[in-house]
């Protein structure tokens, strides 16, 4: 007992000792101002979706390109810096206007007012570009994936149609990720019956 | 001995040293989120997808918890320490005392009273998803049956202290809150687990049935090795587990509603292959919650059912049914109130195996109805104050009252001081009243419910970004504890009556450090004094031992670091403190889990369980051989697709 004491507080003491160095080594965290963790998590999506999306032609480098308001500051950087899809380096890339013309996979248009945004909706129809739109900053207007926080959560939609239109094609698995949405559903045939054609036979069999 | 003391203090530091080593890499927390950043690129799409919003390194707490000891264990902890089942979480708890007594018997109390004469404390409140589990049989909670699986629990909120007010009867020394995750679409995983502790296996996943509602289904089965006697002679006591469910998360314009459901069965291994000690059971569960401009209503209401084979011939067969609903509501920029109204009905089934103690009558039904209030006040910029109460009515003892008034001063926006009194009550048991064996045993007609008056006063701080302390004290005065009385003249036939009382005091504290964006480390401990007596005129049986056995103290040390980007290490450390009756010696042990992230969907990790020791003695119960925690370790394979 009075061993346990002792051994106790020996440990305790070492305990202390290294954490008050540690916390005096360390000082206080940086107060730098930071992407709000809503939008490091949808940075995080913009270059992960190109793991499930199959372009019909591949640059040396996987580019997304942030157009407008750039919402994410140097999280974007930070969580793609040494990153790959397949073997493209990822890059960044700001345009502060929507011109027509950039090269880019990934075109997040969240920051674009409204009658811009349109615009280069319309103009990137039918390019082999994944378009991603924001339900804070652009409401009901969107592109193929249109981010929406739901129950918490950073989520989206996948406009099917218009992945097609662009001549992309989208693995199974993220449009099971994706935020079923019923009533654009009958004209656009929703993810879920999509997923369905997508589907391998082995998938199939487990739906 | 000593020798072994050394080696094990040998063993401490170079523990320490280790700790130290990775601090030297603290240059990282001036750096910025490079760090979380990085964890979000470990991440999956799927777990990305499942990610909350609200930041993780904040503890959540809502204004119902504030001014109270609550520690709120995250699935983060669950899953960076390896935890594979529901009493090793509880573990990571400091203001729990969590022992192991054999492979599927734990006992688990807040401040003490841990009786030893059922594996289970009595005065504990334990909910899952708002399901109160514990059995009005002995008012404790048979651990063997919470089998909820790790990779589905969001949060418990581990409650130290008088919770009657909000949570009714039982909530006496602590309250613990378990909550499951919300249905997230695109989950999916299989989680296999292999070693000397347990093989399992748990299989999840979830379907998009709408853009609003989401159905998880899970699978569930382990076999737990045995334990051993203290000289490592196996116990027979291994204990395997089936279990399924589901869980329907529907969210709708300004509300949502949740209907969820567990089936189990559950077996053991005894030596002779007579009557198998064995469970079953299942759950449903409703809940609808809206929200209007300033008020959330929400009702829920529940069905419970478990058999329970004891040993030869003796059964327990329970149904619990409760409805409850609740209000909350903003009355004005400093007004905040919660009103509820709950019925709860037991009814159980016993049947007495021949030769032993029984129950009279056989089958009994309990109703249980409750409505409370509470109150509120922001003061000014500094003080709040609250004030609750709880009427609650039982079959046995009628009409209980169970007040609470907090204030809390809020002395600088990093900087809280609180004071709590609170009454609680523990409403009588079945084998409190009804247990009786002709010419032993006489039941206790008149028991009464057991009283406590909870006295507390607590500070918490977060004088950096990252580091959270929190203190408190506090002051039982126990009346009418239970006591098994002997007959007024002799001995028998015994009685159950309300012969104890006195007061118990302590402190419990912890402290949450971030020391960089890859290591946290969390320390805690608490103190306990006890100072119960018999009544005068009490004619005890058992001693003051029959109330709890506890340790006066246990402090422990955790540490969660990420060693790069795909290797996290866990390490936790525990030291706790004698038992006096049954005596059990002190001990220091050590667990720890190595997790190697391989890819965005598959991890490994390697758990050790008590390492410092082959095996040690953590909890015996009365009239019960010793059994001992081996040391013990497993791998766990996850895969999520």
């Amino acid at each position: 007992m009075y061993a346990f004491r002792a051994s106790l507080m020996s440990w305790k003491f070492g305990a202390a000792a290294v954490l008050a160095a540690v916390l005096l080594l360390c000082g206080a965290g940086d107060a730098r101002a930071q992407a709000t963790r809503e939008y490091a998590i949808k940075a995080a999506f913009l270059y992960k979706f190109g793991d499930f999306i199959i372009w019909p032609s591949a640059g040396p480098e996987f580019r997304v390109c942030v157009f407008g308001h750039d919402p994410f500051g140097p999280a974007l950087d930070g969580v793609v810096a040494g990153e790959r899809v397949g073997e493209r380096p990822v890059v960044v890339a700001r345009h502060a206007s929507f011109q027509g013309g950039e090269a880019c996979d990934v075109a997040y248009l969240g920051g674009l007012p409204a009658a811009e945004l349109r615009t280069a909706l319309t103009a990137l129809r039918a390019d082999a570009v994944l378009t991603v739109t924001d339900e804070a900053t652009n409401g009901e207007i969107r592109g193929i994936v249109h981010f929406a926080l739901r129950q918490n959560r950073v989520r989206f939609y996948i406009d099917t149609a218009q992945v097609k239109e662009n001549g992309l094609t989208v693995r199974s698995n993220l449009l099971e990720l994706a935020i079923l949405d019923q009533k654009r559903g009958a004209t656009q045939g929703t993810a879920k019956a999509y997923a369905w054609k997508q589907a391998s036979p082995h998938a199939r069999k487990r739906a | 001995m000593k020798r072994r003391r050394l080696s094990e203090n040998a063993r401490l530091r170079s523990g320490m040293i280790t700790l130290l080593a990775y601090a030297g890499s603290c240059s990282v927390a001036t750096a910025d989120q490079a760090d979380v950043l990085r964890e979000l690129r470990a991440l999956s799409i799927t777990e990305l997808a499942n990610l909350e919003v609200t930041s993780v390194s904040r503890r959540p707490e809502s204004l119902r918890l504030a001014a109270r000891n609550v520690f709120v264990v995250t699935s983060e902890e669950i899953s960076r320490s390896g935890v594979a089942t529901v009493p090793q979480a509880l573990a990571l708890a400091p203001n729990l005392q969590v022992a192991g007594v054999g492979a599927g018997t734990h006992a688990i109390t807040a401040r003490g009273l841990n009786i030893p004469s059922a594996a289970s404390a009595n005065k504990l409140l334990v909910l899952v998803d708002g399901r109160t589990v514990y059995t009005p049989l002995y008012s404790g909670v048979y651990w063997d049956a919470q089998n909820i699986p790790v990779e589905d629990i969001e949060r418990i909120e581990v409650l130290s202290g008088p919770g009657g007010t909000l949570w009714g009867a039982n909530a006496v020394n602590g309250v613990i809150n378990i909550t499951t995750k919300k249905a997230s679409p695109g989950e999916r995983s299989l989680t296999l687990r292999g070693g000397t502790f347990e093989y399992g296996a748990n299989a999840r996943q979830t379907f998009s049935l709408s853009d609003t509602a989401a159905l998880r289904v899970y699978g569930n089965a382990f076999d737990r090795a045995h334990s051993e006697t203290p000289t490592g002679a196996r116990a027979f006591d291994s204990w395997r587990n089936l279990q399924t469910g589901f869980r329907l998360d529907l969210s709708r314009e300004a509300g949502e509603a949740t209907v969820q459901g567990d089936f189990y069965t559950g077996y053991t291994q005894p030596k002779a292959l007579t009557a198998a000690p064995r469970i079953g059971g299942g759950n449903l569960l409703g809940r609808w919650v809206q929200n209007y401009d300033s008020s959330t209503l929400q009702v829920s209401a529940y069905y419970d059912r478990s058999e329970r084979y004891v040993s030869t011939g003796i059964k327990d067969g329970l149904d619990t049914a409760e409805i409850t609903l609740q209000q909350n509501i903003t009355l004005s920029d400093t007004h905040q109130a919660v009103w509820g109204a709950s019925y709860r009905m037991h009814h159980d089934r016993f049947t007495p195996g021949p030769g032993t103690s029984f129950l009279d009558p056989a089958s009994h039904t309990m109703h249980l109805a409750s409505l409370y209030g509470e109150s509120t006040l922001t003061l000014n910029d500094i003080f709040r104050a609250a004030f609750g109460l709880k009427l609650e009515s039982n079959s046995y003892t009628g009409i209980e009252y169970l007040p609470n008034a907090r204030l809390s001063a809020d002395l600088s926006p990093t900087n809280a001081v609180w004071l709590s009194v609170a009454r609680a009550i523990r409403m009588p048991s079945r084998f409190d009243r009804d247990i009786r064996n002709p010419g032993i045993i006489a039941g206790g007609t008149d028991f009464q419910s057991e009283t406590v008056w909870t006295y507390e006063a607590g500070y918490r701080t977060e004088p950096l970004d990252a580091v959270h302390l929190s203190a408190t004290v506090f002051y039982n005065q126990y009346g009418r504890l239970r006591t098994v009385e002997r007959a007024p003249a002799g001995v028998l036939p015994l009685s159950v009556g309300n012969g104890m009382e006195g007061h118990s005091y302590g402190a419990e504290g912890w402290a949450n450090l971030g020391l960089n964006p890859g290591w946290r480390v969390s320390v805690g401990g608490n103190y306990l004094v006890k100072r119960l007596r018999l009544k005068p005129g009490s004619r005890d049986f058992f001693g003051l031992g029959f109330a709890g056995n506890d340790p006066s103290y246990q402090v422990s040390i955790r540490s969660y670091s990420r060693l790069s980007s795909a290797l996290d290490l866990y390490v936790g450390l525990r030291a706790v403190d004698d038992l006096p009756q049954p005596a059990v010696a002190d001990y220091v042990e050590a667990d720890a889990t190595l997790t190697w992230r391989v890819s965005d969907a598959i991890s490994v990790a390697l758990t050790g369980l008590n390492l410092l020791h082959g095996r040690h003695t953590e909890f015996v119960l009365n009239g019960i051989a010793p059994l001992a925690v081996s040391r013990s370790g497993y791998v766990t394979l996850r895969t999520s697709f």
